[in-house]
């Protein structure tokens, strides 16, 4: 029997496996998707060879890309964008690393604190996570982020239109600033050259520039995995889980197995009705095998589609209903703005700069490679500018009514794709129980019945909707101070990708699943540890950062309770992950 | 202690004689809807060679309407582009090849032939109304794919359902240059299509509570509301993927060793600096301020 079972190597499991690795603890990491082993060999940078989610190295689908997607069922326009494998959907995100907003926190009496989704704070105080938030900072390491073009006209914006910077890392106001990215500072020729033969590693460290963080951080080139730039936890977390007792005594190497997609949750219900989690089964995508292994403890952090789906199919307690519900998605927008000069959007770390509104949600500048750039102008619940607005298509700043340029104004805004610079809006939206993963009345697939996500954007909240509304309206303003000659809102379709809250953790017993230690409610032995634990929407800033330090906390909790262990993040420093003994273990035959 | 059962599952068994029963449950449906027979999907008797025509011209067909498709969105200067009226002196999606990648990704994304089986049902009127070569109508297209090997991926359901929304927008377009009705429209009927291929079509598959106390009515009113939504999603992720394949590498990608051939058209329609994937770029300028840390 192992100590403990984490299902899922994303953004959050190996957090957990490796806090625990590094505790002494017996820990099984499963991963559905593909190991991720060579990335020189198996990653191309190129845009449909990494994310057409059929066939992309970066879908959400087996390690075996002749054989089709998983496909989950969307009932509305909208696109579902996760990654299987080992880095998860880390593996394509842009290492933005926001601490949540204090206000979404219990205990928070500051003046606005009646702007935020009042009903579903965290069950704990924001002062609480504060230290998991910096042992998670030092052990990627989240650092500021540089600036390239497209920063540089970010900041003339808002300079013009006389933000102050926030020069923390806890949002306190309306304010801009650096992004905190999971990213390591470019270092010798890196960011100096485009010279290939100069930017192998040592000679470059850290960020390179090359932007392509959507298709996987695979530079600079030769560096071993612990020393790439982005610090997806296939270059962080999962490095030091493998290798837990090269950089800390007594630590134990977790067993990693990969292409072992869980297909059930084991449990025991006793006669007095109490259920207890005990193992996991799961399928091995190559051969069709089943295996089962038990444990003491199972950690859920499959994400916030698969966990409800396997939650469901195991057959497990759902008294009181939430099981999947009140997701949140930061109901997304995109606000493209046109320039007369470069804008430098194709070159960099994707996005090096946000600004933040308390109690509204936040915002950031994105530059993306042409087909990226195309979904997300693609993407709209307004129809086609200038031909039908589906119902929708509202006015304001921007140019025209909101909607997806489609025609010989498409080829106008993909002119040059340098002379773009794209706001991502990231909504502070409320937790609403009817916005959901469930299961689909289509027919299962062979990991049982397949999940369905439900996310209602016309009909979401009062305050998300207006939150939206005037994030839209602000990044329109920011893009005309910094000298956009056009401004186009998209009003996005839901793009699902910050996915959150789906088995939410949460103060009151009658509608979140988890409760202050992220142990679910009604099964013991299982806790949640990935997005889908958190309590919502984090106002709008980037979660995985929050993920992360929630389930350092939530490591902690299980040591404590099942294994007699004392907490460490307080009285330890964290060993960063691109700790040399990290990378000799990995470079090991 | 017991192991806690494994809850029940819907096997495609199941979904068959739920979706039957929708034609017992009489007056559940709007007007609009057809009532599929009990027991599934009706028996037209497709004759073998019609089924093996509409198997062997079924590529050609989709490719031609996801072509009328990238005009729409991407137009170029291509003969597709020059017939809707909206062309430009410039490549297009079609040059970059993007009907072939749509047409992939949608064929690879999802096929569960009992539910292709009762789209069919649900629109067979619509779909005899448009004409196909080879005496084909979109009717008799989807159901000899049926018939061949009972799979229907989604590359020809969409084409179909496009075609059948563009014969309602022009009846003209029944006729004409191209293989199907879709790419003969202006640019802006095609805009009238996906009006309502966006707006109007899944709402079909929306009913009110129906007036029955009948078991399992809930599953099949959730079975509607899926169909509904599939089209809801299919309708914007045609258009999204159409623009991601137009500016992606896919047209100059040799899969055998997975580099590039030549430079991507929709690389050099957006002025994407590379040639091919570089390394980084000399595009550090320093640090905002001079902030090389958040304050603590």
């Amino acid at each position: 029997m192992r100590d403990v079972i984490v299902i899922g190597a994303g953004g959050g499991g190996p957090v957990v496996a490796k806090e625990l690795a590094g505790r002494g603890l017996d820990v099984l990491l499963l991963e559905g998707g593909a190991r991720n082993a060579d990335p020189d060999r198996e990653w191309t940078d190129l845009e449909n060879d990494a994310n057409n989610f059929t066939k992309g190295y970066l879908r959400y689908g087996p390690s075996d890309r002749s054989k089709p997607a998983w496909f989950r069922e969307l009932p509305q326009n909208s696109y579902l964008w996760q990654v299987a494998g080992v880095g998860g959907t880390t593996l394509h995100y842009f290492g933005n690393s926001p601490r949540a907003y204090p206000g979404t926190f219990s205990g928070y009496a500051a003046a606005d604190a009646a702007a935020y989704d009042t009903a579903h704070r965290f069950p704990f105080t924001y002062d609480e996570l504060v230290p998991y938030y910096e042992w998670v900072e030092a052990t990627l390491p989240v650092q500021t982020a540089p600036m390239g073009t497209k920063e540089e006209v970010w900041y003339r914006g808002w300079e013009n239109l006389g933000y102050p910077v926030q020069r923390g890392k806890d949002i306190t106001m309306d304010a801009y600033r650096p992004q905190q990215n999971a990213i390591l500072q470019p270092g010798g020729t890196a960011g100096r050259t485009t010279d290939s033969a100069a930017l192998q590693w040592p000679q470059a460290t850290g960020c390179t520039f090359c932007g392509y963080c959507l298709q996987g951080c695979n530079n600079p080139p030769a560096a071993p995995r612990n020393l790439k730039a982005k610090r997806s936890t296939d270059t962080s977390y999962v490095p030091m889980a493998i290798t837990a007792d090269a950089w800390t005594p007594g630590g134990r190497p977790v067993t990693l197995v990969t292409d072992a997609y869980a297909t059930r949750i084991r449990s025991t219900r006793d006669l007095l009705g109490r259920v207890t989690a005990r193992g996991v089964t799961w399928r091995d995508t190559r051969t069709g095998e089943t295996l089962t292994e038990e444990a003491k403890v199972v950690v859920l952090s499959a994400g916030c589609v698969e966990g409800p789906r396997l939650w469901f199919n195991s057959g497990l307690p759902n008294p009181n209903g939430w099981v999947g519900r009140g997701l949140t998605d930061h109901a997304f927008d995109w606000v493209v703005g046109l320039f007369p000069f470069d804008t430098g959007s194709s070159r960099g770390a994707q996005s090096q700069a946000r600004a933040d509104f308390p109690g509204r949600g936040g915002m950031e500048n994105v530059g993306l490679p042409p087909a990226s750039e195309g979904i997300s102008l693609g993407l709209s619940d307004s129809g086609v500018r200038g031909a039908y607005d589906n119902g929708a298509g509202p006015t304001g700043p921007w140019d025209g009514q909101a909607g997806r340029p489609l025609g010989a104004e498409l080829k106008e805004v993909q002119d040059n794709i340098d002379r773009q610079l794209n706001v991502l809006i990231l909504t502070d939206d409320d937790v609403e129980r009817n916005n959901r993963v469930d299961l689909s009345v289509l027919p299962p697939d062979e990991h049982g019945r397949v999940p369905r996500v439900r996310m209602a954007k016309r009909t979401r909240s009062a305050r998300t909707r207006a939150n939206r509304d005037f994030l839209a309206a602000k990044a329109t303003e920011s893009l005309r101070a910094a000298g956009a000659t056009k401004v186009i809102r998209i009003d996005m379709a839901p793009l699902m990708l910050h996915l959150q809250s789906s088995l939410r953790m949460g103060t009151s017993a009658s509608d979140s699943v988890l409760d202050a230690n992220a142990r679910a409610r009604w099964v013991r032995g299982l806790y949640v540890a990935d997005n889908a634990a958190l309590a919502n929407a984090c106002g709008g800033a980037n979660p995985t950062l929050t993920t992360q330090a929630l389930a350092t906390r939530t490591a902690e909790k299980i040591f404590a309770t099942h294994f007699g262990g004392d907490p460490w993040v307080a009285v330890e420093a964290p060993v960063v992950s691109t700790d040399e003994r990290v990378s000799a273990a990995l470079m090991q035959p | 202690m017991p192991e806690i059962d494994e809850p029940a599952r819907l096997a495609r068994r199941q979904l068959l004689v739920r979706l039957g029963a929708l034609g017992a449950t009489a007056g559940i449906a709007p007007s609009l809807l057809r009532v599929p027979p009990a027991g599934g999907r009706a028996v037209r008797g497709v004759s073998p060679a019609t089924a093996a025509q509409a198997a062997a011209a079924s590529g050609e067909l989709t490719l031609d309407t996801l072509s009328g498709v990238a005009a729409f969105v991407m137009p170029g200067d291509d003969a597709y582009s020059t017939h809707q009226g909206v062309s430009l002196p410039e490549p297009g999606g079609i040059a970059a090849e993007a009907p072939a990648l749509v047409a992939d990704i949608l064929n690879t994304y999802y096929a569960v032939p009992e539910v292709a089986a009762f789209l069919v049902e649900v629109l067979t009127a619509e779909l005899s109304a448009v004409p196909l070569p080879a005496g084909l109508t979109g009717l008799t297209w989807l159901d000899g794919l049926l018939e061949v090997d009972a799979t229907l991926p989604l590359g020809p359901i969409a084409a179909a359902i496009i075609n059948l929304l563009a014969v309602q927008v022009d009846p003209a377009s029944v006729t004409g240059p191209f293989l199907t009705p879709f790419p003969r429209l202006s640019w802006a009927d095609k805009a009238e299509v996906w009006r309502r291929f966006e707006g109007e079509l899944p709402n079909l598959f929306t009913i009110g509570a129906p007036d029955t106390r009948l078991p399992f009515i809930s599953t099949i009113l959730d079975l509607l509301a899926t169909l509904g939504g599939l089209l809801r999603f299919a309708s914007g992720a045609i258009l999204e993927i159409t623009i991601f394949a137009g500016y992606s590498e896919y047209g100059v990608f040799d899969p055998a060793t997975r580099t590039l051939t030549g430079r991507p058209v929709g690389w050099e329609l957006a002025e994407y600096p590379p040639e091919r994937p570089v390394d980084g770029w000399d595009e550090l300028i320093g640090y905002y301020q001079g902030r090389t840390t958040a304050d603590a």
